[in-house]
């Protein structure tokens, strides 16, 4: 899920995946490049696209250009040097690499062996693998590996991709060296210990695995992971990645299936898994299934603030690394807001009008624009003392 | 499973903690409080799946209803981190430097001899042929602690020692430490450069206020102990640092109940913790009867220095009690913890080992405080006649490890507390004459049991802030770092 708008395609018959430049190459350094022009002027033949803000456009004489025209003033500012967008057929623009951001992802497919209540992004089927495939691996060859310092696989679940998620770890590892590497997962793979192996063996430096863990039993866990024996393969999977020392974060969405339990799952990670690196609790984002299952999942996080307060401290006192992500400053204890991250990708976040009237706007992580109208009631400014 | 029950229950122990409620404890040490009624519905097979009850007693390994495959697993990797101790051999290793001592304390428990015996000391030949020995031990970690007596009384073989013990290392490339246990009453500056140039640590002994240290530490010369314990503490601390020094308490009727007024006087001295340790009754502090006390009252006087700890943490003194701390990390955490009587088996031998004077090897402290007082149970061997195999593969060696589990002495086989506590062979033979030992009159499991207890009323009270405290010594952070009080937010790194 990424940030799109739209032109008006002229010439475009294919996707198209480039770098963004806002200034003129030469001609050798267009390949796979795309130039973001407010004037039409000169020789631009080389480029993979043109996008302007240009209404009309002469055909005639440039008449094999592929250009995207008509795209707003205000779009055209949202694109920055070096970004990396897919443009498709219909003139869609998705920036699918933002360098302004740290968040960025490689999705590497929508499909998943899970269908949790909450999932943001249901799983699909994906028609073309291949195709998908050949995106990222060019996506990953157009980035700048001197200016690349973080990258994410995620998915539906990427470790679905069997060898081809191998190929794309291996190639960050190669292609990346100061980028950290994070990998979204269930982590059901890797209760097959040569799976679980073979990642390791890759010996990524900087690799860091996020398991998503709803509850600290079986039929709980499986019952939101809308799978059987999910629970099963990912205590396993854990088990497999920590025997190779592989650095692991725990991951728990919390919602109205599983916040009352948040300090025993906090206990669970504790006694079964010391030795993670981090552990993160995680609000809501109501898009997707979240949203087709909101009257099942939803609870205002303000109702599970002490739940949440007596989890992240039980743990901070272990000397484990906690995070709170996506949950606003107003909604839980300020015991506990030295926790939080602003952890909302910049293209999905926003605050309510009234935030505007809290003095700790700045230091909170906001709300989910994705979440539209499903907001906390309790979301207030906060007011200084 | 079967068909007729609901689900399995796992493996457990159980103590009724008060009226109404009980401890469980499964096999890897995970623990549980539950009302009487519920353990009730528990173990008749009557707990609903949706109650609360059912899915603690579940996650905590406590029963299962589904595949039990994972939790074998898990409850497996548990035990095995706890017993980790087992993969490496001995670390600690004792030598007894001399017995000559300027200090005739009336506790000791090694009965020490006067300055001018040194036919009790080791000489540099011994020490050596020591230190080949301890070289053959496997372990990664080797902390060779000087004892006596007062070993600085036979500076020259401490030297040898350490010298010799560094060069060997040259080769073995292990994680070497050394600490002198000492009075401090005879160190001068040119030792302290030596010993600071070596990195060497001091564990020292203090016993409270002057009026108590003085009483039961006296010096063959006379004189106060206490006012020469300070002068040299302070030239100690100068050129070693502060953090090199720690120091032991020795509790005898005099301290035990000025509990209080002992931990003000190592705060006051620059100490950052004290260990609670009951009196060992061997050499003159098994004479000495008006040492002596009941254990209960031991006990009695822990919970309240304890308490009075906890508070001055709370009010911003770091200060840790170190006994606490060892059961609380085996409670709490599923970590190993390295104290010899704690262990299971024993770590007598197996984690640490003393070397005579004359090169005898026993498993431990005591074990040689008993062959001071003419019991020679224990003798494992000597350097110059025995092979390091036949020294810690001997009969003495396996009889300790085969008689000091827990999971299988009478008594400690069916306690809650087992896995958190451990067995003290040696003890057990000097009060029963049989290693296994025999619990119901054991002072040793007296105390550990009302002391686990205790500290069980601690972390069920659930206060935050007494958690607090005791976290920031097992995991060995300032108290304000836990409560974020001394640094600003985490740098978004995750």
């Amino acid at each position: 899920m990424v940030k799109v708008f739209q032109g008006i395609p002229i010439n475009i018959k294919h996707p198209i995946i480039g770098r963004i430049t806002k200034e003129k190459k030469s001609l050798l350094q267009r390949v796979n490049t795309i130039l973001v022009t407010h004037e039409f002027r000169g020789l631009n033949f080389g480029y993979s696209v043109i996008i302007t803000s240009q209404e009309k456009f002469h055909r005639s004489f440039f008449n094999k250009l592929r250009v995207i025209c008509g795209v707003s003033n205000e779009d055209i500012l949202k694109l920055n040097e070096g970004d990396v967008v897919l443009i498709e057929p219909d003139g869609k623009i998705n920036i699918i690499w933002d360098v302004k951001s740290n968040q960025n992802c490689i999705l590497a497919t929508e499909e998943c062996n899970c269908r949790c209540l909450m999932c943001p992004q249901p799983p699909k089927k994906d028609l073309d693998k291949d195709k998908r495939y050949r995106l990222n691996l060019k996506l990953l060859k157009l980035l700048d590996p001197n200016k690349t310092f973080h990258i994410c696989i995620t998915g539906g679940e990427p470790t679905l991709l069997g060898d081809r998620f191998f190929q794309l770890v291996e190639l960050c590892k190669n292609r990346f060296p100061k980028a950290n590497l994070t990998i979204l997962t269930n982590g059901r793979k890797f209760s097959d210990f040569k799976f679980a192996k073979k990642l390791v063996g890759i010996a990524h430096p900087k690799l860091l695995i996020c398991i998503s863990l709803h509850a600290d039993t079986d039929t709980e866990h499986d019952y939101i992971a809308g799978a059987k024996g999910t629970f099963s393969d990912t205590i396993r999977g854990i088990r497999n990645l920590a025997l190779f020392r592989q650095k692991l974060e725990i991951r728990i969405v919390i919602h109205k299936l599983n916040y009352k339990r948040l300090p025993q799952i906090s206990n669970f990670i504790y006694r079964n898994f010391p030795f993670v690196l981090h552990i993160a609790f995680m609000g809501l984002e109501i898009t997707g299934l979240a949203r087709k299952n909101f009257k099942k999942i939803w609870i205002d996080p303000y109702e599970y603030r002490e739940e949440l307060q007596s989890a992240v401290l039980f743990l901070n006192r272990r000397a484990l690394n906690v995070s709170i992500y996506n949950l606003p400053l107003c909604l839980i204890p300020q015991k506990i807001w030295r926790f939080t991250r602003r952890s909302i990708s910049n293209w999905k976040n926003d605050y309510l009008p009234k935030c505007n009237y809290c003095v700790k706007k700045n230091e909170c992580c906001g709300i989910f624009t994705t979440s539209g109208k499903f907001q906390s009631p309790n979301i207030k400014p906060i007011q200084s003392r | 499973m079967s068909n007729k029950y609901p689900y399995q229950i796992l493996p457990f122990k159980h103590v009724r903690f008060n009226d109404h409620e009980l401890l469980l404890v499964n096999e890897a040490g995970d623990f549980y409080f539950i009302s009487i009624d519920d353990f009730d519905k528990f173990i008749g097979y009557g707990l609903p799946k949706k109650n609360d009850v059912f899915l603690d007693l579940k996650s905590n390994h406590f029963l299962i209803d589904t595949n039990i495959a994972e939790v074998i697993d898990l409850l497996s990797t548990k035990y095995r981190t706890r017993k980790r101790f087992l993969n490496q051999f001995t670390s600690l290793h004792m030598m007894v430097i001399t017995y000559r001592c300027n200090h005739k304390c009336r506790y000791c428990q090694v009965s020490s001899e006067d300055s001018g015996s040194y036919r009790w000391d080791m000489s540099p030949e011994t020490a050596r042929r020591i230190v080949d020995y301890i070289f053959c031990s496997p372990s990664d970690e080797i902390k060779i602690e000087f004892q006596g007596g007062e070993p600085l009384l036979n500076w020259e073989t401490v030297k040898e020692t350490i010298e010799y013990a560094e060069q060997k290392n040259k080769k073995s490339r292990k994680a070497l430490e050394f600490v002198v246990s000492t009075n401090l009453t005879l160190i001068d500056r040119n030792k302290l450069d030596y010993l600071k140039f070596h990195n060497v640590y001091i564990s020292t002994s203090l016993d409270g206020p002057k009026s108590i240290h003085d009483k039961n530490r006296l010096l063959r010369t006379g004189g106060s102990s206490y006012d020469l314990f300070i002068k040299k503490l302070e030239l100690t601390r100068n050129i070693l640092g502060p953090d090199k020094v720690s120091a032991l308490m020795t509790t005898t009727k005099d301290n035990l109940y000025r509990i209080t007024d002992v931990v003000d006087e190592y705060i006051k001295l620059g100490f950052d913790g004290v260990f609670f340790r009951a009196l060992n009754p061997y050499g003159l502090a098994a004479k000495n009867e008006s040492l002596h006390y009941p254990i209960e009252e031991f006990v009695k006087s822990f919970k309240e220095g304890l308490k009075y700890i906890i508070r001055l943490n709370l009010k911003g003194i770091r200060f840790v009690e170190y006994y606490s701390t060892l059961l609380l990390s085996r409670i709490l955490t599923h970590f190993p913890t390295g104290f010899v009587d704690l262990q299971s088996p024993s770590g007598a031998g197996i984690c640490g080992v003393i070397y005579d004077y004359n090169g005898d090897v026993y498993p431990s402290d005591e074990a040689r405080m008993l062959a001071r007082m003419g019991d020679k149970r224990f003798l494992m061997g000597n350097v110059f006649k025995d092979t390091y195999y036949e020294i810690f593969h001997g009969k003495v060696m396996t009889e300790i490890v085969e008689k000091s589990c827990v999971e299988t002495m009478p008594g400690c086989a069916t306690c809650a507390f087992q896995i958190y506590c451990g067995a003290d062979p040696i003890r057990n033979y000097l009060e029963t004459k049989d290693i296994v030992g025999h619990r119901p009159t054991s002072d040793f499991c007296k105390k550990n049991k009302e002391i686990i207890k205790f500290l069980f009323e601690i972390i069920k009270d659930n206060d935050e802030d007494v958690q607090d405290v005791l976290w920031s010594w097992i995991t060995k952070r300032d108290l304000k770092e836990i409560r974020g009080e001394s640094f600003s937010r985490y740098s978004n790194q995750y």
